[in-house]
């Protein structure tokens, strides 16, 4: 079983993941996490403080010789920033009293985190639900992304919309051939008229003060059939992706394939028709369902979208009230950006992976990698004997 | 109002971001005339548009702006480069959507600053004091009616004439043949 604990706040001096239940010989570099870390950090429209951050990873346990051993790992990223905070966030006592937030920022967990809690000071709540806690998901995300490749899963997302601006998105089993092109835009986007217009809205909301949401798409191709179950509740994967990736800060929507625009046509032009062919195997006419039918991958690239809410906090401030006077105020403004959206397509990528890699070693288990991938050979040899030659295994595109 | 097959390319955004430049290579490359509404509207009053300005004020030249993006919308396979300005006139913005792909040319303001800060044809800079501080407010202005008109946003900065071109190319190709049922229109 994976198991994942993560700490730290916004502005303390560290954010820690102790990850459990990999098997052990899976490999594990500093570079690839931190070159996750590093995309996680790009994106037009954010603030100062990617630039004072620029995460790197520590690993303090559970790999040697690069390599996780049978123990739990844990994974550090500092925080730079805290040596501004040293005195705001001590964990002793100060003498020095430090001023309290006591104006919620609507939008945000403050309100009903300092009811909650019965806190005086929103610092208290703001400073771990801030979604500075995505980096060392993230970090996570690229462990087990490294898991999910040993099934022959590839991980990627791109930006659909940004504010009113909708870019013309390619075909899931295209994402791949765009990915360079999604990697080197600014926002993540591969229509490059369409970014262009992505980073004018930017602009725009900046200079009123403002944030812009968004929509972000990720695509994981290369998956075998049968993660994820249908059996239970818990256990399908369609419930467990959308509460992985609704777990990211802002996301309010998620949908799967098609999804809320699949509702209005008739079934006809929805379901995926199955299709056998001696050269390509099992194959669909399309993919509405987001490579996932009853709770379990289908073989098909999985597809799933989130839907991005604006930032909540504004330097155009919104109205709120002091908790200790009741008084009518405008909000505590705290350092933030005016859009998140391509970051966002980052870590929706590390929550997917997160859930795949859980997903994987529920169906082929193993102790050890060698273990993993004696069970994944011989799942596949499995799958061929029904005639499911997993094309999708070495063929990412596909029909037209 | 009539649509030939294929879109016509339209040029938009502030002075200075290189549509008649631009605009240039595109039409050579597309095998369509060029135009330019100022261009068109000193040959018709046979006067510089600066001169328009001072002399008969800016009404009377977006008077007859109006009327050369009415005349230059009807023709067909052609590039017409705007006026900084023209779009700012909600009624200029539906009849050049109804001609065809609106790209909008973006430059940061330093760089329009550079390709145009000296130059006496440009009246509405003429006797700034702080022409960046000028530029910067026009841009903040401006920039709302640009994104609201265009169907793409080509950011020009730093970038050499031909590859600007390219890809204000790929951008209108790609929204050609969707043309006019383009994305996010609100108008037309």
């Amino acid at each position: 079983m994976l198991r994942i604990l993560t700490s730290g706040e916004s502005h303390g001096p560290q954010l820690t993941a102790i990850v459990d239940g990999l098997p052990s010989g899976l490999a594990v570099s500093a570079d690839a996490i931190n070159a996750q870390l590093a995309r996680r950090q790009q994106g037009y429209g954010r603030g100062r403080r990617q630039a004072i951050e620029s995460d790197r990873v520590e690993i303090v346990s559970g790999v040697r010789f690069g390599r996780t051993l049978p123990g739990p790992i844990t994974l550090v990223v500092r925080n730079k920033d805290y040596d501004n905070w040293r005195t705001k966030m001590s964990v002793a006592p100060v003498d020095e009293p430090t001023a309290a937030i006591v104006c919620p920022r609507p939008g945000h967990a403050d309100f009903a985190g300092a009811l909650k809690h019965e806190l005086e000071d929103i610092r208290d709540v703001l400073e771990r639900s801030s979604a500075r806690s995505t980096a060392i998901l993230v970090a996570v995300g690229a462990v087990c992304r490294e898991l999910v490749g040993a099934i022959g899963g590839r991980i990627y997302s791109q930006v659909c919309a940004i504010g009113d601006v909708t870019a013309r998105t390619a075909a899931a089993d295209q994402i791949e051939g765009l990915a360079e092109a999604v990697e080197a835009s600014p926002v993540r986007c591969a229509d490059s008229a369409a970014a262009g217009m992505m980073i004018a809205a930017i602009d725009e909301a900046a200079s009123r003060g403002d944030t812009l949401g968004g929509v972000v798409e990720v695509v994981a191709i290369g998956c075998p059939p049968g993660l994820g179950s249908h059996t239970h509740w818990d256990r399908r994967l369609e419930g467990r992706l959308a509460a992985a990736l609704m777990s990211i800060q802002a996301v309010k929507g998620v949908e799967v394939g098609a999804g809320f625009a699949g509702c209005s046509l008739p079934g006809s032009e929805v379901h995926d028709e199955l299709l056998y062919d001696p050269d390509l195997g099992y194959h669909r006419a399309r993919n509405s369902a987001g490579g996932i039918e009853g709770g379990m991958t289908n073989g098909e690239p999985i597809v799933v979208r989130c839907a991005m809410k604006p930032l909540p906090t504004l330097k155009n401030r919104l109205r709120s009230v002091d908790m200790t006077t009741r008084e009518a105020v405008q909000a505590h403004f705290e350092r933030s950006d005016v859009c998140a959206v391509p970051a966002a397509a980052v870590i929706a990528e590390a929550m997917v992976a997160i859930v795949l890699a859980e997903a994987a070693l529920e169906r082929f288990g193993g102790d050890s990698m060698a273990a993993f991938q004696r069970n994944f050979a011989s799942a596949k040899e499995a799958l061929a004997s029904r005639g499911y030659t997993g094309v999708r295994w070495s063929i990412p595109s596909r029909r037209t | 109002m009539v649509h030939s097959l294929t879109p016509n390319l339209i040029l938009i955004g502030f002075m200075g971001t290189g549509k008649s430049t631009i605009g240039r290579l595109c039409a050579r490359a597309l095998r369509f005339r060029f135009a330019d509404t100022d261009a068109l509207i000193e040959r018709r009053t046979r006067r510089t548009v600066s001169a328009i300005f001072s002399e008969e004020g800016e009404p009377e030249f977006r008077r007859l702006e109006a009327q050369a993006v009415n005349d230059l919308a009807m023709r067909a396979n052609v590039v017409i480069a705007t006026g900084g300005g023209a779009v700012l006139n909600p009624a200029n913005a539906s009849v050049l959507q109804a001609s065809g792909v609106l790209i909008w040319l973006r430059v940061e303001p330093e760089e329009i600053l550079r390709r145009c800060g000296t130059r006496e044809s440009r009246p509405l800079l003429a006797g700034a004091a702080e022409p960046l501080d000028r530029i910067r407010e026009m841009l903040t202005a401006r920039e709302p009616y640009y994104r609201a008109a265009a169907d793409a946003c080509v950011i020009t900065t730093g970038a050499r004439r031909e590859d600007a071109a390219a890809a204000v190319l790929e951008a209108y190709h790609g929204l050609a043949s969707q043309w006019p049922h383009l994305p996010g229109r609100r108008s037309s």
